[in-house]
């Protein structure tokens, strides 16, 4: 198997250009070349344990690097080594020998740490298989997207880490795999990974949402669902204030109804301006279930590039002038969703994997976001919007809906959550609508909690408080799984010291 | 004459069109976006393209050979405002590249 890549000290910057680190190295993971899934893991977690031992010994920290997606900084490490995956990025599929008695094999699938989520979907089509939930771009790695709760707005589903079912994990005492109490591998699948069983409810749970504080996570079996599609409703309309209690109560068939079609939405997204969230038009998408068929071709990619600085420069604009700013950014809106299909338009039909949004360079982008119960968000809205136009504004807010999801630090921990996102332009004006909501929150007395990979303010008191005891049982099973303390020293960094999850 | 005046005013602000268009990007992307890794390098054109061609070139390294992913072309306001004092002489122009991460298909076990 080839060597990991050394490539030394330098300067390191994330995929959005939000966030830089000075690496005392940066090394890159390089895939097995052997056939067998089995065979490619056992490889590949080898030469991890190899640099985790080998970081261990030199008082280096480590931290695992996917797409380097996150616009926060929760992936980097200043002055150390930053290992990156995106090579190991292949998946396979599984049989009966793999699994336990018990276990139906053919909804399941192997997929290493490095896999963007753009390739798990394109694996699990070709397997006939589709992803349950996504996020909104398909850029970020697998485990990258786990590791931070990465979630979209599919009604009846949680986030992206609810897939998995068992996990690989190297720690610098040895190669684990990682399952609940109830077993899903067959302990000959998990010898030949060269991993050594572990099963533990809490472990797992944390390993679903690690935030980067597990050990290195280099595998996953996940578990999807057989392969569907969706019809895509994506339109510019005018809601009104009756549409955020409809959408509170969870009325979304009434919502849909009233916008889409006469039926339950697979996924329910509303973009809206701040500055007139009920005068300026709102950008809908609502997705709808539909039966495969393979006469339906593949929707046309869409240009690439473009839009990065503009969106910026508008941004920076809109700092700087009070004037204008709702029809500046009600613009922006409207080149978002240039294209629109309404009901009576040809019909939009697509699998899951061809619905999610390529992978380009964005903006600059600031983004934030609360996720809060569902219930409140009637209560809420007003002064949110309030409390974001008192910062000054600046980005649109997006309002999305899903269920509890997997993982003791799971964001999205409430029956039925409400995610509202904040994303526009990088600038001290978005940051400071931003600080204003999440004070507002607090003072309205609204629980809520906010995501890893973005701009979120976050500490180590605000992070036991928002998580309570579930934030006590990780940093348990932290210790369950890595007992020597200089094995969880290994992947400390200040953002993970910062927010508690490593002392 | 003001017909003159105006034509010099139209060109001069074709002039600052065309230099703050040198800030837009290009970018070249594969079908199947698979990115890793990838690097900047800033090219030096001398001579409005007259000099030799190594300095219009560049070499990267591509360890495991699956080739670039895609390339983005651009000039910061610095880059510009160099040209424009160089009277085009200096040109210097960003290519942001990742490469490609290799493409593989379902495997079994």
């Amino acid at each position: 198997m080839p060597r990991p890549l050394r490539h030394g000290p330098r300067h390191w910057v994330n995929y959005h250009g939000t966030e830089s680190a000075e690496l005392g190295d940066l090394i890159e993971l390089l895939n097995s070349e052997r056939e067998g899934g089995r065979d490619v893991l056992h490889d590949v977690a080898t030469d991890v344990l190899a640099l985790l031992q080998e970081a261990s010994r030199s008082g280096a920290s480590l931290r695992p690097l996917g797409a380097g997606w996150s616009p926060s900084p929760i992936a980097i490490v200043q002055g150390g080594w930053l290992v990156e995956t995106r090579r190991i990025n292949r998946c396979f599929g599984l049989t009966a020998q793999d699994v336990v008695r018990g276990t139906d094999p053919s909804r399941l699938m192997l997929v290493q740490a490095g896999a963007t989520v753009d390739e798990v979907n394109d694996c699990a089509e070709e397997l006939g298989l589709s992803l349950r939930t996504g996020g909104a771009s398909n850029g970020q790695t697998w485990a990258g997207a786990c590791a931070t709760g990465t979630h979209g707005s599919v009604l009846d589903a949680g986030g992206i880490q609810d897939h998995i079912r068992a996990v690989q994990v190297v720690t610098p005492s040895g190669i684990f795999w990682v399952e609940p109490h109830r077993p899903v591998m067959s302990p000959e699948f998990v010898a030949a990974t060269g991993s050594t069983i572990f099963r533990d409810d809490d472990v797992f749970a944390a390993c679903q949402v690690a935030v980067g504080a597990m050990g290195f996570i280099t595998a996953m079996v996940i578990e999807c669902v057989p392969i569907y599609m969706v019809r895509n409703i994506q339109k510019r309309a005018r809601i009104e204030r009756e549409d955020i209690s409809r959408l509170a109560e969870g009325d979304f068939r009434g919502f849909s109804r009233a916008f889409g079609l006469n039926e339950e939405p697979h996924f329910l997204q509303v973009i809206l301006n701040p500055f007139a969230p009920f005068e300026k038009d709102a950008l809908l998408r609502m997705l709808y279930l539909r039966d495969f068929d393979p006469a339906i071709p593949p929707p046309p990619r869409p240009l690439t590039g473009a839009g990065y600085d503009a969106l910026t420069l508008i941004g920076k604009a809109m700092a700087g002038i009070d004037l204008l700013r709702a029809d500046i950014l009600q613009l922006a809106m409207r080149a978002g969703y240039a294209v629109q299909r309404d009901i009576h338009d040809p019909e939009a039909i697509a699998t899951w994997g061809h619905t999610t949004e390529p992978h380009n360079p964005i903006a600059n982008l600031f983004n934030g976001s609360v996720t809060m119960p569902r219930s409140d968000l009637e209560r809420a809205f007003d002064p949110l919007i309030e409390a974001f136009l008192s910062g000054g504004g600046g980005t649109v807010v997006t309002l999305r809906f899903m269920q509890r999801a997997a993982g003791l630090l799971a964001p999205a921990r409430f029956d039925s959550n409400v995610v509202i996102d904040f994303d526009g332009p990088r600038s001290d004006v978005s940051h400071r609508s931003y600080r204003a909501v999440v004070a507002k929150l607090d003072a309205l007395g609204i629980r809520f909690t906010r995501h890893w990979g973005k701009t979120n303010d976050l500490d180590a008191v605000r992070v036991a408080r928002d998580y309570g005891d579930d934030y006590r049982r990780f940093r348990v099973a932290q210790r369950r799984l890595m007992p020597d303390s200089a094995d969880i020293a290994v992947f400390r960094s200040d953002p993970l010291v910062h927010l508690g999850l490593i002392d | 004459m003001w017909v003159y005046q105006l034509i010099i005013v139209v060109l001069a602000l074709a002039l600052l069109g065309q230099l703050l268009a040198q800030g837009g990007d290009a970018f070249l992307v594969l079908e199947n976006s698979r990115p890793v890794g990838g690097d900047r390098e800033v090219l030096t054109i001398l001579a409005w393209g007259f000099a030799t061609r190594a300095g219009r070139s560049a070499c990267i390294s591509d360890p495991v050979g699956h080739g670039i992913n895609d390339m983005r072309f651009s000039m910061s306001l610095g880059q510009i405002l160099l040209s424009l004092i160089t009277l085009g002489f200096v040109r210097r122009v960003n290519i942001d590249y990742r490469l490609h991460s290799g493409n593989s298909p379902v495997g079994g076990t």
